[in-house]
């Protein structure tokens, strides 16, 4: 139950974004005529494990509810509890399940926000806060000695062919490479993969914030004050409660890039074809402009008969190579290397039986599950650059998120079907020169079902995207929405363009920060008087 | 095991399926072949070329697919040892003051599909602890 019903802030939605800019703003922020700290609350339609982080062992409520053993988690009923559709619904959000993996904002992807809507997230304006995402995220690399032989023959692969091979940035502590680290995967059980619930949360906890979870905000409530309209709280509903009012001075919303555009539908604030007679305030760009990387991109699976996983990895991405088309980054197809972790723990073991490189059935399947299944490898290869792929040639209507949550992606699209297969060829040859001894196919349909959102899409952004012109975007460059006052907007939704590295939540994270100084130094700080 | 299934497939095209067989096997159905026969009438489905009857092939593949995908399923996912014991709120019963929660729910009273696939769903405290050993000495423990 909320204990009060007046705030000076209310963040909802406590995931990625949210947590952090919550946090962050009752850290620092005070009220700018008294200089008193700030009453905030935090609000998520989901379960709250609650701790300090303890790196490396994980604490009792953690390892209780995230046994570690995939299918246990993700039997319907169970997983129906925590994990609701692709993303965790919960205090820390996509945090709590990403794969820990990815860049903070390339040079390209400033340059491309900067050309596709004005705002000025620049590389030097956001240097500060890469700066705290990398101490915060404890990222860094996996030493050469400590990757697997595989991974060092795909770079070696990558560079014979004129490639410039990197290594991926991840984000854990005390990882104890149990060998179960995959996306998906809610939290570690032993505290090891970084999530806000162990940065962030803790440092709200300290800074007095209130955190709801289990509360689902129905509605952001907006009024007018003389000829503007104006956020002045939210309606919202605990489990099995009647739905309640609380106020608040600023209201900032972070239900990540779908669940943002369906709260401010159900609010009343978006275009006007959808809303109808619902609407209260109008912006044809809520929920349009959807941009994100295509999740089925030229799939490829090589089995190796020399390179045989023993021990289990520390469960994360080995290298990637970029595939540009011009200076600019065009078509980008981002290549990466595959997951370092012991194949038996990767998706649980039905999930190799079920492969398409078991036998159908009977003594030969077995024969496999008990010898061969351990030799081979899921190449997680292919992913790329959406912006590049997408926007330009992606009629509007497909671009939209409806209320009745009906998102269509055009994966048919020439240019995609064109890289797609560029990137099939690419990576089969990647892995014939590092001595595969079978090249397969990926079935697309499974995999863009398993891993993609329902739009087809991964690390999706852009609904309520910034932008300088209130004509093609939602919230101005500070956060602040253009059309309705003390209502910002924080999360992946804001982003102009997809990233143009594998990252999802690392540039969100990058962002969330950005924007909390932003909204400080604008809104909550002394100076400002 | 095949608890699920049957919302997917009606009792008439399991029927079917155990009927069709006759024609190949002598007029024997599914449940009476040998071990070989089943084989060779599960390769035939897969293949196909010899149904002619587009609907039945459908059908037949149908329930191979769906009953393939379910019995491997439950089977490794460690049947029927699968279970980990939770209480009304669904959180796993452990014996009293355990605070590692170690909740591996394969024993070895018998092989299961985890055993066959040599699986490892949990490490048990001790092995927690040599992998933190590991850690600290490759210079991959970062923090106390
Ligand atoms: C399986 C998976 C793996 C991923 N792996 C990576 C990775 O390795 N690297 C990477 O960089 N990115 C990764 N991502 C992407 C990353 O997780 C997302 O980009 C990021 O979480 C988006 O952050 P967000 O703050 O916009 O939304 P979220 O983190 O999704 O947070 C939104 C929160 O709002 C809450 N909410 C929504 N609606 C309401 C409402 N009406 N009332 C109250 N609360 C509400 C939700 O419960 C949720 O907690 C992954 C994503 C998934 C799904």
């Amino acid at each position: 139950m909320l204990r009060e019903k007046m705030y000076d802030v209310i963040v909802v939605g406590a995931g990625f974004s949210g947590s952090i800019v919550g946090t962050k703003i009752a850290q620092k922020g005070v009220n700018p005529s008294s200089g008193e700290r700030l009453k905030v609350a935090m609000i998520d339609g989901g379960p709250y494990f609650k701790g300090k982080p303890k790196w490396g062992y994980g604490i009792p409520s953690r390892r209780q509810m995230f046994t570690h053993i995939p299918q246990d988690m993700r039997q319907g009923d169970r997983a129906g509890r925590v994990v609701e559709g692709y993303t965790f619904k919960g205090v820390g959000g996509g945090s709590v399940q990403w794969g820990a993996k990815g860049h903070p904002p390339d040079d390209k992807d400033y340059e491309w926000w900067a050309r596709e809507t004005g705002v000025d997230w620049t590389k030097e304006n956001m240097k500060e806060a890469v700066r705290e995402f990398l101490h915060m995220f404890n990222s860094h690399t996996i030493p050469d000695n400590l990757l697997h032989e595989y991974h060092l023959r795909f770079r070696d692969v990558a560079r014979s062919m004129g490639y410039k091979p990197e290594k991926m940035l991840v984000h854990k502590k005390n990882c104890i490479m149990c060998g179960t680290h995959a996306e998906f995967q809610p939290q570690c059980r032993y505290d090891a993969k970084t999530s806000t619930l162990l940065t962030y949360i803790p440092i709200a906890e300290e800074n007095g914030v209130e955190i709801l979870p289990n509360t689902k905000v129905e509605q952001v409530i907006i009024g007018k004050k003389g000829t503007q309209w104006v956020a002045t709280g939210i309606w919202y509903r605990e489990k099995g409660e009647l739905v309640q009012k609380a106020e608040a001075k600023k209201i900032i919303v972070a239900c990540e890039n779908f669940g943002t555009p369906l709260l401010l539908y159900a609010s009343g604030y978006g275009p006007k074809d959808l809303l109808g007679d619902k609407l209260i305030v109008e912006n044809p760009n809520v929920g349009s402009h959807i941009d994100g990387h295509p999740a089925s991109m030229g799939g490829v699976s090589a089995r190796f008969e020399d390179i045989v996983v023993h021990e289990p990895g520390d469960g994360n991405y080995g290298f990637w190579f970029l595939d540009d088309k011009d200076s600019q980054g065009s078509d980008r197809l981002f290549m990466l290397s595959g997951a370092e972790t012991h194949p038996s723990s990767f998706w649980g073991a039905h999930t190799y039986a079920l492969s398409y490189w078991a036998p159908e059935f009977g003594h030969k399947h077995k024969d496999w599950m008990r010898n061969n299944w351990k030799v081979w490898r899921h190449i997680s290869g292919g992913s790329f650059y959406g912006p590049m792929v997408a926007y330009s040639h992606w009629s509007a209507p497909k671009a939209r998120l409806l209320p009745d949550r009906s998102f269509q992606f055009d994966h048919e699209h020439p240019t995609i079907k064109k890289r797609q297969k560029e990137c099939r060829d690419l990576l089969w040859a990647v892995f014939e020169k590092m001595g595969a001894k079978e090249v397969r196919d990926d079935p697309a349909e499974p995999v863009r079902r398993t891993i993609a959102s329902p739009a087809g899409l991964r690390h999706d952004v852009g609904s309520c995207r910034a932008g300088e012109d209130p004509k093609n975007s939602v919230i101005n460059a500070n956060f602040e929405c253009h059309d309705i006052a003390n209502l910002f907007i924080v999360d992946s939704s804001t982003h102009p363009r997809a990233t143009s590295l594998w990252s999802g939540g690392a540039v969100v994270a990058t962002v969330g920060i950005f924007a909390a100084d932003r909204i400080i130094a604008k809104h909550f700080s002394r100076s400002q008087m | 095991m095949l608890k699920g299934l049957t919302i997917l497939l009606s009792d008439a095209e399991l029927r079917e399926f155990n009927e069709a067989s006759r024609p190949y096997f002598g007029d024997k159905p599914f449940l009476q072949l040998s071990e070989t026969e089943r084989e060779q009438y599960l390769n035939l489905i897969i293949d196909g070329s010899q149904v002619k009857d587009p609907k039945l092939l459908r059908t037949l593949q149908k329930v191979y697919r769906l009953t393939r995908t379910r019995v491997f399923t439950v089977y490794y996912s460690n049947y029927p040892e699968h279970i980990v014991p939770r209480d009304e709120n669904d959180v796993p019963i452990l014996p009293p003051g355990d605070q590692h929660q170690i909740t591996n729910p394969n024993t070895k009273r018998i092989v299961t599909g985890w055993d066959i696939a040599n699986y490892k769903p949990q490490l048990s405290w001790e092995e927690e602890e040599e992998r933190r050993a590991r850690a600290k000495r490759l210079g991959m423990w970062h923090d106390e």
